[in-house]
């Protein structure tokens, strides 16, 4: 019979173990490979390693462009939910507001809808000739809009369909905020005399600041890797116009086959992910909370 | 003046009103449009102005669908990926958080530091060399990489802990006196505690796992192994120059259903998962 303690720690490891068996084959071992993988120069010459890759990624004109797409992105990414999630979540917690449920409910559908089914229905709805928004457009005046063969265009329909897809989840964590802030507060700030504005801004961005952080990190980092929606509304085009870094990696991996240029690229957009998340974390004082 | 001030109280309720419901429907307008799409011949679809008579609808895209693309096949694929994706990653996140939450092991922070630090890797980075990978043990092209959460498994590791850690060690301890093994508490104590917590977990990588699209992408060739997401993706690939919208909208409209059917009568556990995960921080 093994002592109570050594079962105690044989039993741990034993539960810990499947989840580090997936994760060292699924992802550290992969990462391990990728980093080989983009160090392969063998392809082009005799040397069988070095950063040739990377060298050919900082002359690629396209890596730019999609540099600067997903940079793009990500601002107007971050922006655009922190101001929608937010303005709903307001608008759902406040006293006035009827039928709360269900406006919840609307607002958080998109989030069960696939990239394919939301693309597919934007894809319509965008289209210049035939959709309905030129559509509206037109019968108000307005003359159409090419929503996403504009290369100028494009992106800000690109992250249309991404607040339109999210906003609502993002909305729920900002509800679930606002309801943990105890009224008294209000109350008390009340009978102090200061009106909505001020309670706005000294109670509740305050006490909110948790989920801001958290809602800016999510958005940051995510729309970095973001795919599905420009891949199906345009294939990252016109041109390279809509194309983020992920899309990017895909055509050149999968398309193209070249797979040691394609971990080049997932390296750089992993690098840049790290970067700016630590930025990210120092400027707002993410780490001095954080207790494991 | 009694009168008027509350029937000015009403009337600034609606204008009050007005933008939010603006917003509703500018949330719900593509979805109604690809629903009542779904109910239009194909060369209806871009008409102008849109007629929305409920005498012009017509069933037959439903059927139709099922014969042009092996529709329940992909049903078929992405329920199986679904179902094996949940239950794994709700069994290794139950076990794994339950070895965090209530025991002392040696490197246990180190270990734990780095599950957390692999949710950092953006998946792009491992989409090529997991493809060679699978491709070296016959793996590609089937459904069995996508049933693997390593995705999202670090994060259910870090949600079932932070809700494991509030089950009292007394629970666990009367249970070792009456003779447990370990793995029976895990069993018969700490699951049972942990339904509302597996329950939205569970909810939430459902859905996710239904709507995955790049990862089937890349692993996926032959249309019979298609999931849902990958196959409709393909069909409009393949047909959005013809006016056969109405099947497209058909398609989106069947495989948008489940996530929508379980999200009903299931949301009190999800909107409750997302607040037992973010307020605890």
């Amino acid at each position: 019979m093994l002592s109570f303690k050594k079962r105690k720690i044989i039993s741990s490891y034993l539960f810990i173990l499947p989840t580090f068996v997936v994760m060292g084959i699924f992802v550290a071992g992969p990462l391990l490979y990728a980093i080989g993988l983009s160090l392969y120069v063998g392809r082009y010459g005799k040397n069988m390693f070095g950063l040739g890759n990377f060298f050919l990624l900082w002359q690629d004109d396209v890596f730019w462009q999609t540099f600067y797409n997903s940079i793009f992105y990500v601002c107007m990414d971050v922006f655009s939910r922190l101001m929608l999630s937010l303005s709903l979540a307001l608008v759902l917690n406040s006293a006035l507001t009827r039928f709360k449920t269900g406006f919840r409910a609307l607002f958080f559908s998109p989030v069960l809808l696939s990239a394919v089914v939301a693309a597919t229905m934007f894809k319509v709805i965008l289209n210049y000739k035939f959709g309905f928004l030129n559509y509206i457009l037109n019968q108000c005046g307005i003359s159409s809009v090419n929503w996403l063969s504009d290369s100028k265009i494009v992106k800000f329909s690109v992250i249309a369909v991404e607040e339109w897809r999210w906003a609502g989840y993002t909305m729920i964590y900002f509800l679930a905020g606002l309801q943990a802030i105890p009224p008294e507060l209000y109350e008390a700030a009340k009978i102090d005399g200061a009106n909505r504005g001020q309670c706005f801004w000294s109670i509740t961005l305050p006490l909110l600041r948790p989920i801001i952080i958290l809602v800016i990190t999510l958005s940051l980092i995510g729309t970095f890797k973001l795919f599905d929606t420009p891949w199906l509304l345009t294939r990252g085009g016109p041109g390279y116009a809509s194309m983020p870094i992920g899309i990017f990696l895909y055509k050149n991996a999968f398309v193209f086959g070249n797979y040691e240029y394609g971990c080049a690229i997932g390296m750089t957009l992993f690098l840049i992910i790290a970067v700016v998340g630590v930025l990210q974390g120092k400027i707002m004082g993410v780490f001095k909370q954080y207790n494991v | 003046m009694f009168k008027n001030t509350q029937k000015n109280k009403l009337i600034l309720l609606s204008l009050y009103h007005v933008p939010i419901i603006i917003i509703a429907m500018v949330v719900i307008a593509p979805i109604l449009w690809f629903v009542i799409g779904s109910l239009k011949p194909g060369y209806e679809t871009f008409s102008l102005p849109p007629n929305l008579s409920p005498k012009s609808f017509i069933y037959t895209n439903y059927p139709e669908v099922f014969q042009r693309i092996p529709l329940q096949r992909y049903f078929l694929n992405s329920t199986v990926v679904m179902v094996v994706y949940v239950f794994l990653a709700l069994f290794l996140s139950s076990l794994g958080g339950f070895a965090f939450a209530k025991y002392n092991f040696p490197l246990q922070n180190i270990l734990f530091i780095f599950i957390l630090s692999t949710m950092m890797v953006p998946i792009h980075v491992l989409l090529v060399p997991l493809y060679l990978l699978m491709d070296k043990i016959h793996w590609l092209d089937t459904l069995y990489p996508l049933m693997i959460p390593f995705d999202r498994l670090p994060m259910g590791i870090f949600f079932m802990r932070q809700f494991i850690f509030f089950i009292p060690l007394e629970l666990i301890d009367a249970a070792r006196i009456d003779g447990c093994s370990e793995f029976k508490i895990y069993y018969r104590i700490i699951l049972p505690i942990c339904k509302p917590a597996l329950a939205a977990l569970g909810i939430f990588l459902g859905v996710f796992s239904w709507n995955a699209f790049l990862w089937p992408l890349v692993i996926l060739n032959s249309e019979s192994n298609y999931t849902l997401p990958i196959g409709i993706a393909n069909f409009v690939y393949v047909t959005e120059q013809l006016p056969e919208w109405g099947l497209i909208f058909a398609g989106c409209v069947l495989s948008a259903l489940p996530p929508v059917i379980i999200f009903v009568f299931l949301q009190r556990y999800f909107v409750k998962g997302i607040l037992l995960g973010s307020i605890k921080g």
